[in-house]
This record gives structure tokens, sequence and C-alpha cells, in this order.
């Protein structure tokens, strides 16, 4: 057999962390094999080893049967191996066309030729369904669309235009793709995929959206704790058995009952922005999770910043509980505002910092005394936020960039939910987390509300946001096109709003 | 693996400090065999009375190194407020009324220096060198060049008091430094530092006032540049328009030796005094064994570049 890559006996560790424990794995050429596992189980690791970020403590990495130290990143995509991270590494400053041709940009007369670069950029967007301006400074863009940018960034990288004929080894690692994209950006990703594989790229596919996994995947390695629990073709597998290799027990659904509304919370009162939000009118009760649901510049996530108060509205007016919001988020924070924003890295976390120090960072004055601040008490904080949220780590002094993206999600989550808010505004709140911890989130976001606090989830992904709200409130280019009840809802009555087919009455 | 930032009180050095001090013990005993006037009191005196600018500007460079931001006016603003102090002083206002003008002074050019930076959005470097410019040519506007001496005999005390052998002045620093790292690793205020340094964004989307405390930081940078100013006018007996130059720069590379970094997020007062001990017993130690001035400056920045390539090289390890 001549695998485009295998695995033999791979190990990694991190102090006492063993992350990698003795995977052995091949990756076909045409194959699509995905790599599923709790938050924690070493599947960016094991990604990271093949992409040459780290190097194995023992074992090898075979490229079609030659032994290869990868030792960086660079001679990792010379060997034809495209990585898009599970954390976002696009420059904020640059373009969408110089970030997808960085490191290979077309060159004539030894100057960047930034037509050919434009074309290129707008060309590999296009297999992936989408025309993004590619002048554009990222930036300025959301969190899906820089997804996108990053996926076709690294599907240049496959098809290097040096390279004269087709290299041996092309493949593509994708670590969740999908955590901030929409349905439809989605399917177009997925079509890209399938199209991949017709071409015979190898591809390696990690997500916690199992649905997904099963649909598109041919075969399937299930990690846990470190170690292969097996690998499988997909065809014929399940959710189900791909939930219970990977967690070893079942998962619950979270009990739904239904909601008390109580008093007004938060009302928007045609409330505009120019270019994101026009003449919105909305009001939050205590008791609710409202969801906020919509399409790629629908503006769904400046209603989340209108709330938090990080935007002010040019024309109309908010109201929480009744008075008028005070207009910066440090203040609506004393009003029980809370506002977890959706890119943990570059919004939500310090990841040099510990957990503990992330715990206590919406609330220092909880842990000091007198103006100075208590060590033991934040030590406090960073315990109880690993055990109230199940964060997988060694100790609340473990620096938040060492843990799994699933993990880091949750330190986040749990930071706010510390504050016990009474308004709690979350966009996309389970990115990154795996299935059982996506349903002990939800519980959590179910208990709050029933406790009395108004929840508003604005999220890409429409299945959870039909699972968690009592409403959803349904956007369009800026403009509310209809408020349904989530119990009544499905996929395509909620969609048919967010594509501005029909608009409801209400 | 634990790995944080944060200086707290339980961990009362960090590698970098434990080092630093290190370094310093075998300095001083290498140079005791090597010199027999180095452990003389004159010599002691010397270095301490030569260390205090910089040593007091480095308290407030730090804390802005930590945020994420730095200030090249600090040795512009201790050569204004030591002309500012002679000019009053000259002109009969009372010793601590012209201190308190100084102070004023300082604080004011931090605060300008804080708000370019925070409401106009113009980067640190640009904003604290266009002040750097500006302060440095008041003081020279204001006295035109020259030095301005025969202040009022009492002013001296600050250089010329001693308690238990040390000058005034130096129990001044002690204080100061002590105080700036006790305040940066334990109060509330500024642990806020941290979170700004090591992410501005998200500091802010954690209810951080993330601007207030910026024009604070340089606000108490342009204090201790003042303060400086003030003590050094008191141990020359003189205004210097021309004092302090490249002092920024000194401080900058001191703190960073200390530990602190340009990208914000870290750093300890204590480590970057450690710092300047560190570069001042080095141009002693070559004073000492007469070597040229001119190669204490290229020794400095050797030194610099040692101890940060070290410290890049031990960290992309782990
Ligand atoms: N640099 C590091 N230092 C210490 N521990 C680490 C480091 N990187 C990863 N780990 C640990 O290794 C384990 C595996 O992490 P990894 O990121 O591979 O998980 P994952 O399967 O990708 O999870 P997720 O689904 O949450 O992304 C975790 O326990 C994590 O805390
Ligand atoms: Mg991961």
């Amino acid at each position: 057999m001549n695998s485009m890559i295998t695995l033999r006996g791979l190990n990694k560790s991190f102090g006492a962390t063993h992350a990698v424990k003795d995977v052995s794995f091949t990756l076909e050429a045409g194959e699509v094999h995905a790599l599923v596992g709790e938050n924690g189980a070493g599947k960016s690791t094991l990604m990271n080893m093949m992409a040459g970020v780290l190097t194995p403590d023992s074992g090898h990495i075979l490229l079609q049967d030659t032994p290869r130290a990868l030792t960086s990143t660079l001679m990792a995509a010379r060997a034809g191996i495209a990585t898009v991270f599970q954390e976002l590494s696009l420059v904020d400053g640059l373009s969408v066309a110089e970030n997808i041709c960085a490191g290979h940009a077309p060159v004539q007369f030894g100057l960047i030729d930034s037509g050919a670069m434009a074309r290129r950029a707008t060309d590999l967007l296009h297999r992936l369904g989408t025309d993004l301006p590619v002048w554009r400074p990222v930036g300025s863009l959301l969190a899906g669309q820089r997804q996108l940018v990053e996926i076709a960034k690294a599907i240049g990288q496959l098809y290097h235009p040096e390279a004269a004929v087709p290299r041996p080894v092309r493949a593509l690692i994708l670590d969740e793709p999908t955590s901030a994209l929409t349905a439809d950006e989605k399917l177009r990703l997925f079509a890209a995929v399938r199209e991949l594989r017709l071409q015979g790229v190898g591809i390696i596919y990690i997500s916690h959206h199992l649905s997904e996994v099963v649909a598109l995947a041919d075969r399937i390695t299930v990690l846990r704790d470190g170690a292969t629990v097996w690998t499988r073709p997909a065809a014929g597998l399940t959710t189900e058995d791909l939930v219970s290799a990977m967690v070893g027990r079942e998962v619950l659904r979270a009990p739904r009952d239904e909601a008390v509304p109580g008093p007004e919370m938060a009302r928007l009162e045609g409330v505009t922005r120019a270019g994101q939000v026009r003449d919105l009118t909305l009001s939050i009760r205590g008791g609710e999770v409202l969801g906020v649901a919509g399409l790629d510049g629908s503006g769904r996530e400046t209603v989340a910043r209108l709330l938090a108060g990080v935007e002010l509205p040019e024309q109309g007016r908010i109201t929480l509980a009744g008075a008028a919001h005070p207009g910066t988020l440090r203040r609506a924070m004393s009003a029980g505002v809370a506002y977890v924003p959706d890119d943990r890295k570059t919004l939500g976390l310090f990841l040099d910092l510990s957990i503990a120090a992330n715990a206590v960072v919406t609330d220092l004055t909880q842990v000091a005394r007198a103006g100075m601040m208590r060590e033991a008490l934040i030590h406090v904080a960073g315990v109880e936020l690993i055990a109230d949220q199940g964060v997988k780590a060694a100790g609340p002094d473990m620096s938040v960039r060492s843990l799994s993206g699933g993990n880091q999600q949750k330190v986040l989550l749990g930071k706010w939910l510390r504050r016990a808010p009474r308004l709690l505004v979350v966009e996309e709140p389970t990115k990154g987390v795996d299935i059982g911890a996506k349903q002990d989130i939800h519980m959590r976001i179910a208990a709050l509300a029933r406790e009395g606090a108004a929840v508003v989830i604005v999220s890409s992904d429409l299945p959870e946001i039909l699972e968690l709200s009592d409403r959803i409130a349904v956007m369009h280019r800026g403009r509310l096109t209809g408020i349904v009840d989530a119990r009544s809802a499905t996929e395509e009555s909620v969609m048919a709003l967010a594509s501005g087919l029909v608009e409801d009455a209400a | 693996m634990t790995d944080t930032t944060f200086p707290t009180a339980r961990r009362l050095a960090t590698m970098r400090e434990a080092a630093l001090l290190a370094m310093i013990v075998v300095l001083v005993v290498a140079m005791s065999f090597a010199s027999p006037y180095f452990l003389s009191v004159a010599n002691f005196q010397a270095v301490i009375a030569g260390m205090v600018p910089t040593a007091i500007i480095v308290v407030g460079m730090t804390i802005l190194l930590v945020s994420g931001s730095f200030d090249l006016s600090v040795g512009s603003v201790m050569a204004l407020a030591s002309t500012v102090v002679a000019l009053l002083l000259l002109s009969g206002v009372s010793i601590p009324l012209a201190i308190l003008g100084a102070c004023a002074i300082g604080l004011a050019i931090g605060a300008v220096n804080g708000l370019i930076v925070t409401v106009l959005k113009v980067n640190p470097l640009i904003a604290t060198l266009g002040t750097m410019l500006m302060a440095r040519g008041a003081a020279l506007v204001f006295t035109e060049g020259f030095s301005l001496s025969s202040l009022p005999q009492g002013f001296a005390m600050f250089g010329k008091a001693q308690i238990l052998g040390l000058p005034l002045m130096a129990w001044i620093m002690l204080l100061i430094v002590l105080l700036g790292d006790l305040g940066l690793r334990r109060t509330r205020y500024l642990r806020q530092v941290y979170f700004i340094g090591g992410n501005e964004r998200a500091a802010a989307l954690s209810g951080i006032p993330v601007s207030r405390v910026r024009v604070v930081c340089f606000m108490l940078s342009g204090l201790l540049a003042a303060f400086a100013g003030i003590l050094l006018a008191s141990r020359l007996m003189s205004g210097t328009p021309t004092a302090g130059n490249a002092l920024e720069l000194q401080a900058l590379a001191a703190a960073v030796i200390g530990g602190a970094s340009l990208r914000g997020g870290e750093g300890t007062v204590l480590g970057a005094f450690l710092g300047v001990v560190f570069v001042a017993l080095i141009s002693n130690a070559m004073t000492m064994l007469a070597v040229s001035i001119y190669w204490q400056m290229v020794v400095t920045g050797l030194v610099l570049i040692v101890a940060v390539a070290v410290d890049m090289l031990t960290r992309s390890k782990t």
C-alpha cells in the first residue's frame, strides 16, 4: 500500500499530560478521513504534528512510505500538507487576497503581481462558493468569512502555481472548519471538499458536528484520552456509534420545560445603525432564551453588540429593565449584563494568562480586599471555574493557551457565568465544544433562564438555536423579518425568513 | 505545565529576577577581587547616585511596557522638570511649591501622551517621540540652553542629607521602587495592566476601562520622570536642559533586561530595577578597569541583546 500519510506509534506529552498515546493512522489519496473525540482528546495535537507545529516525542511520520521529519509548517507545506488550524491565524491588516496568497504570491519581474494575486484569490474563493471582495482587510470580516478565507488559503497551498506536475502528496487538514459557518456556507464547503477528494487530495477532517462527519467522511477514527479507540469505514455508522466510542457513556439531551416569561429585561425600540440594522424593535423577557438567527450580513451579531453596549444605536433607544441603556459594556455589566463574544482568541481570552486570571478578570473587586489582590481568592476562583464548567486542565495556574480549543471555550463562558448575569448575551456559545459538553452548556443556559435571567443567543448554528431557544428572532439584511416560537419552528421555516423570502407580520 | 506571566505574591521572584540577582552577586564578587576600590564607600555612593534617575523612571516605564506601551519622553521630561523647578526657585517660589510645580508639568505631559495614544489613536512610539522633542525643546527655550545654577541652599537636601550612610535620594528611590513593585504585583488597579497588555480587545470586552488605565499609566510615568528631574536638580544644584539624553532608551533596555517585553503582558518592577542595577554595575566595573566610556555603550547593547535572545531561546523550548 502506498498511503499518502502514515503515522506510526506517535506519542506527545506536555509535562504530565500524555496528549497523544501511541497513535497509528493512515491517510489515503482521495479520501476524507475524519478525526473525532471529546475536547482534549488529542485531535489538534495529532494534526499539529503532521503540520510541523509540534514534533512527536516518539514514533514516525511517513509520507508515501518515506519517513520524514517535519520540523516546521513551511516544511510540511512544501511536502504538500496544507492546514487550517482551529484558531485562525490571518493577518487583520492585510487584504483577503494578500492573506490567501501569503508566502506564495504571484510575482512578475520580482514584484508582486497584484492583478494575478486578486485573480488567484477570487478563483480560490469561488471554489468555496463565495465572492468576498478580495481587497477588503481581513480585520473587517465576520468570523464565518474569515474561516472561508483561511480555508481558501490552505487549498491554494495545495495548488501551488509553480509546481508544474501535481505533487504526489496533497493533504488538507481541517481542524473544526465549520465552527463559525452558516448552514449555507457549510454546504458549499462540503461540495468543495468532495471536489478535492475527486482530484486525489487526502483530507483529514476534525469536527464535533457528528452528523456532518458521518455524511462527509469515508473513514472515521475515534480518539479518547489521546489513544485511538478504532478506525472504521463511515458507511453504516451512526452518530450514536461515534458518541458512545468517544465518551463511553450516553449523552442526555437537556430536558426542556415551558418558559415562564418574567418581566421585560431589555428592549430595543426602532434601533438603527447604518449598514448593520434598520428600525429594529425587540423585547426580551426574564426567564426566556431568545435566539437570533440570520445569514452573514443580516446584522444578527449587531443585536448582541448593541445589547452589550459595545456598539451604540444611531437612532432609536435601548432600555435595560426599564432604564435607559448606560451605553458602555462596563456600566451595563453593573446592571447585570454579560457578553460572550464569538472569537475567543482575539476577543475573549487572555491566552498567556492562567485559567484563574481569566476567571476573575470580569470582576477584579471580588478577589481584592482594600484594593489589594488576594491570590488565594484568585486561585479558588480558578478551581471553581474548572469544576463548574468541567474544564479538562492540570490546574488553575495552567495558561489558557495550553488548553484544547473546546476547553478554552468553557473558560470563556465560565468567566461570564461566574457573575450570575441577569441578561446573558452569547455569540456562538458552544463553538468547538464536544457533544457532551455542549449538552452541559445548554443545560446551564436553560437553568440560568429558569432562574429568571434573560438569555440572548446569537449563532450561525441553526439546529443549536432551535434546540436552545424559546423564541427565535430572524433577521434579513438588517431588518427583523419575524419572531417565531421555537417549538413550532423548523430549520426550513427559519431559513425562509432569514433569506427574506417570506416576512412574518409579527 | 504551569505557566503564568502574572507575578503573584506566591511566586516572589521570577526566573529572570533570580538570574539577574545571581549575576549581580557574581559581578560584585569578581570585581571586588579585580579592583581594590570597587567595594569602597565612595564608589558605592557614586554608583547609587548615578542610578537614581533611571531607577525611578524605570518604574513607570515597566508599568507602561506591561500594558503594551512605552514612553520615550521620560528623559526630556526629566530635563524639563529640572529646569522648571530651578526657574521657579530662582523666581522666589518656595521649595515645596516649586517641587509641586515641576511635578505638575510631568503629570500634564503624561496626560497629553495618554490622550494622544487613547483618543487620537496615535501609536505610543510616535506620540511620545513627539512629546520627547517638544519637552526637550521647551527646556532649551526656557533656559536658552544654559544650566540654571545658584539655587537656594535648602534645596540641596535630597542630595546632601544622609540617613544610615545613604543619601536621602537613594532612600526615596528605594521607596518608589518598592511601592511600584508592590503596586504592580498586588493592587487591583494596576493588575488591570497585565490584562490590557495581554489582550487589549479582550480587556475592553471584559469591562476593563482600558483608555482610562492607559492615561493613568502615562501620567504616572510623566510624574516619576519629573520627580527624577527634581532630584537631579537637587544633586547638581542646577537645572540642566540637556540632562537625561537617551535615558528613555536606557530605561527601556533595563526593563527588558529585567524581564519586561515590548509585546506587553509581562514584566515586574523588581526585575526592571535589578536590570538598572546590573547595567550600572557593569558600567562601573568597566570604569574601574579603565575601559573607555565609549565601550560601555557597546557592552550595554550587547547585554540587552543577549538577555532577550536567551529568553527567547529558553521560551521556545517549552
Ligand atoms: N502547549 C500545551 N501545554 C500543555 N498541555 C497542552 C498543550 N497543548 C495541548 N495540551 C493538552 O493536551 C491535551 C490534548 O489537547 P488537544 O488540543 O489536542 O485536544 P483536542 O482533541 O483538539 O480538543 P478540542 O476538541 O477541545 O479542540 C489537552 O489536555 C490539552 O490541555
Ligand atoms: Mg482541538
